[in-house]
């Protein structure tokens, strides 16, 4: 899952940024409104992550300008924490709320929530045929048995399993699972794939070919 | 005591109508009553003076009801009309003649009159050769007086009535029916030698006191008078009552159209709150003198308003400018806990708390000195102040940070020696050199001057930098003010510089100001008293 994080504290920035990377989540950052607009708006992010009080534009205007066109989760992470301020935001479209300072578990479970609703997911644990995929504890079970993936590869599996069903094309998954620094080489969706059916089964990932993947 | 306008109001002004309706409705009654009376009364005082009159003919001692013998015959006849019996109960018709000689000499009839003018019945013609008893049975009112119109005859309640008593208060002649009650009861200092009016019960009297201290009384009932001026009464006062409840309704309502303006004013008042400081008053609808009034108060709630609203703003800047950090190191120790972390890793974050930790120190001591200076309390340790030394020693101390910009400080200072608070002083001093410093442009230019001027010591500090735009010029000693946050962010400030100095400068008795130009710079000056 790829987020977005549009805060202009840098250390917080970072921090953030840092702790949604170890969660196995692909984050981009951005400093400022203009810049988080601009890639909030390129690419189809699973969630984002806005500050309020940013320079330039701020963080009203850029959700303001994002709902015209993208219906992407967001979270308004500031520090106001004013009640009207809270009724603005998620009235001007923002899909959560969490006032500074903040517990990184906290943010953690709200994001998964977002995400999850996103894809039309109630429940933290999605089933797919006899593999089983927990987003809670982002573990894999396969007739009861845990099966070890690498990051990327839980990564792959989950976008696949929120989008059951649906073709995800190759462009979506580069999208949704690699980040703005990730040297991706075309081939290493294939890679991960191939690993994904050594571990889970061959007919568990269907290739459409010259479109993309699905989970039946 | 009342303390609504409108009910004082009311009150004095309802006060104010019942002394005039009062005062008119009493002078309307007294008039009509005593023309109603005047009447009466003059044809009561003329019957006394008529009895008076006829009294002087004989002498008042020989003239006993209760006497059969017969009086000595009186010297002169008198063709007078004969008495009218109807009234009389006492006396034979034709007695004996009355001596002339007591009494009648004594108060001749020139005696003291009453007022001649309204007196009609004329002086009787001299008793001659009339008998006492004849004299006694003349004694009675005359026919004008006793019936005035022949109406008035039957009625009852306008009859007049008589009675004449002796010195000694023996009755001499009444006339029938007699009037109610005797002569004691009246008294004897309800008399005079003049006429006197009086009423007794419902029964208007005249009384005086005739020759050889014998009392007249005449009278008449006036209960019929008296009811009507009692209904005229009621009806005045019905009618005061009227006009009062139409004027009292009247002021009510207008003291309520005076009024409503001053309760829509309280009520728009009341309305604002902290929590809604937008209402405003209508001044549109208000008369002129409210008007003034509304637009004062409009210019409060303005104040107050720009006041609530600048608070807000400050502590919401305050809150985010304190809950950043806060999160930066609250986030950081939380990541760091959750997993294992190399040595590397816990000194990065430590290090990061630690910055953030000191944004926060550097942020609530700005805060507090604005507390301070706010409530008045900066509590400024003043003494004689180099501020030439002052300042030489401030650039030797941002001299590598200059460095790392490649900005040069050209300093001209004159020694000047201030009263102040050194630290507070070089406070401001560090402020203005790191600003100056912060938005130069690469290899610019510092320039700090110190001169004395008319007992004051100026500083000015130069920069070649950016200048602040013409819109944020206003804004920029507001706390939490900055023209460009982002980069402000990076470089470590936290919006509150200008405002402090300011502050400071301020507690020592000084002014700060500057001048900018866009691209081309800024030259902040402050001007201090040296004492």
């Amino acid at each position: 899952m790829r987020l977005l994080v549009i805060e202009d504290e840098p250390a917080l920035r970072r921090v953030i940024a840092q702790a949604l990377r170890e969660e196995s989540y692909a984050v981009d950052e951005a400093g400022d409104g203009e810049d988080g607009l601009y890639k909030a708006k390129s690419w189809d992010y699973d969630a984002i992550v806005l500050d309020l009080m940013l320079p330039g534009m701020s963080g009203w205007l850029v959700l303001e300008k994002l709902r015209a066109t993208k219906k992407t989760p967001v979270l308004i992470l500031t520090a106001r924490d004013a009640l009207s301020d809270r009724i603005r935001g998620l009235d001007d479209g923002a899909d959560d709320y969490l006032v500074k300072p903040f517990d990184l578990p906290e943010l953690f479970a709200r994001l998964r929530a977002l995400i999850r609703r996103a894809a039309g997911q109630a429940s933290p644990t999605i089933k797919v045929g006899e593999v089983e995929i927990d987003t809670l504890s982002r573990t894999v079970w396969r007739l009861g048995e845990s099966i070890a993936l690498t990051a990327r590869e839980y990564a792959l599996v989950e976008l696949l399993a929120f989008n059951q069903g649906r073709l995800v094309t190759r462009t979506q998954i580069y999208e949704h699972i690699f980040d703005e620094n990730d040297d991706s080489l075309s081939n290493l969706v294939e890679v991960h794939v191939s690993n994904i059916r050594k571990k889970l089964g061959k007919d568990f990932i269907t290739t459409r070919r010259g479109l993309g993947y699905t989970l039946e | 005591m009342i303390k609504s306008i409108r009910g004082r109001l009311q009150a004095w002004y309802a006060l104010v109508l019942l002394t005039v309706v009062g005062t008119f409705a009493g002078v309307l009654f007294v008039q009509v009553r005593q023309a109603r009376f005047q009447d009466i009364d003059r044809q009561l005082q003329a019957g006394v003076m008529y009895l008076d009159v006829n009294l002087r003919r004989f002498p008042v001692s020989e003239l006993d009801p209760s006497r059969t013998d017969p009086g000595p015959p009186l010297r002169d006849k008198n063709d007078g009309p004969p008495p009218r019996d109807k009234h009389f109960d006492k006396g034979p018709k034709n007695g004996p003649p009355l001596d002339k000689r007591d009494g009648f000499d004594k108060g001749g009839p020139d005696r003291k009159r009453p007022d001649d003018k309204d007196w009609h019945p004329g002086p009787p013609p001299p008793p001659k050769g009339k008998s006492r008893e004849q004299l006694l049975a003349e004694l009675v009112l005359p026919k004008e007086i006793a019936a005035p119109d022949d109406d008035e005859i039957a009625s009852a309640d306008a009859r007049h009535y008589f009675a004449v008593w002796r010195a000694d208060g023996t009755l001499l002649k009444a006339s029938h029916p007699p009037p109610e009650g005797s002569f004691s009861e009246r008294g004897l200092a309800a008399f005079s030698d003049r006429p006197r009016l009086a009423d007794h019960g419902d029964q208007r009297e005249a009384v005086m006191i005739g020759p050889e201290g014998s009392r007249i009384l005449v009278g008449r009932p006036i209960a019929r008078e008296l009811a009507e001026v009692n209904a005229y009464a009621w009806q005045v006062a019905g009618a005061g009552v009227i006009v009062l409840g139409i004027g009292l309704l009247g002021g009510w309502l207008i003291s309520g159209r005076i009024v409503r303006p001053i309760a829509m004013i309280s009520a728009t008042a009341s309305a604002i709150s902290a929590n809604n400081l937008s209402g405003r008053i209508d001044t549109e609808n208000v008369d002129s003198e409210l008007a003034k009034l509304a637009a004062v108060l409009n210019d409060m709630f303005e104040r107050l308003q720009s006041e609530f609203e600048r608070q807000a703003r400050f502590t919401a800047d305050a809150s985010h400018e304190l809950r950043t950090p806060l999160a930066v190191i609250h986030s950081h120790a939380q990541l760091a806990l959750s997993r294992a972390r190399t040595a590397e890793e816990y000194r990065a974050t430590i290090e990061n708390c630690l910055l953030a930790s000191t944004r926060m120190v550097s942020l609530v001591d700005g805060l507090m000195t604005l507390a301070r200076a706010d409530a008045d309390k900066l509590q400024l340790s003043r003494k004689p102040v180099e501020l030439g030394q002052l300042i030489a020693d401030n650039i030797a101390m941002l001299e590598p940070v200059a460095e790392t910009k490649k900005v040069t400080i050209t300093a001209d200072l004159a020694p000047v020696t201030i009263q102040g608070d050194g630290q507070r002083l070089a406070q401001v001093i560090t402020n203005l050199l790191t600003n100056a410093i912060r938005y130069n442009r690469t290899t610019g230019q510092v320039f700090v001057k110190l001169r004395a001027e008319d007992k004051d010591a100026v500083i000015e500090v130069s920069d070649t930098g950016c200048g602040i735009p013409d819109e944020n010029q206003e804004q920029i000693f507001e706390r939490f003010f900055r023209v460009d946050k982002a980069r402000n962010r990076q470089s470590g400030g936290h919006g509150l510089g200008l405002a402090i100095c300011k502050s400071i400068i301020a507690a020592h008795g000084g002014t700060v100001g500057f001048k900018s130009r866009w691209n081309e710079g800024t030259t902040f000056w402050v001007r201090l008293p040296c004492n």
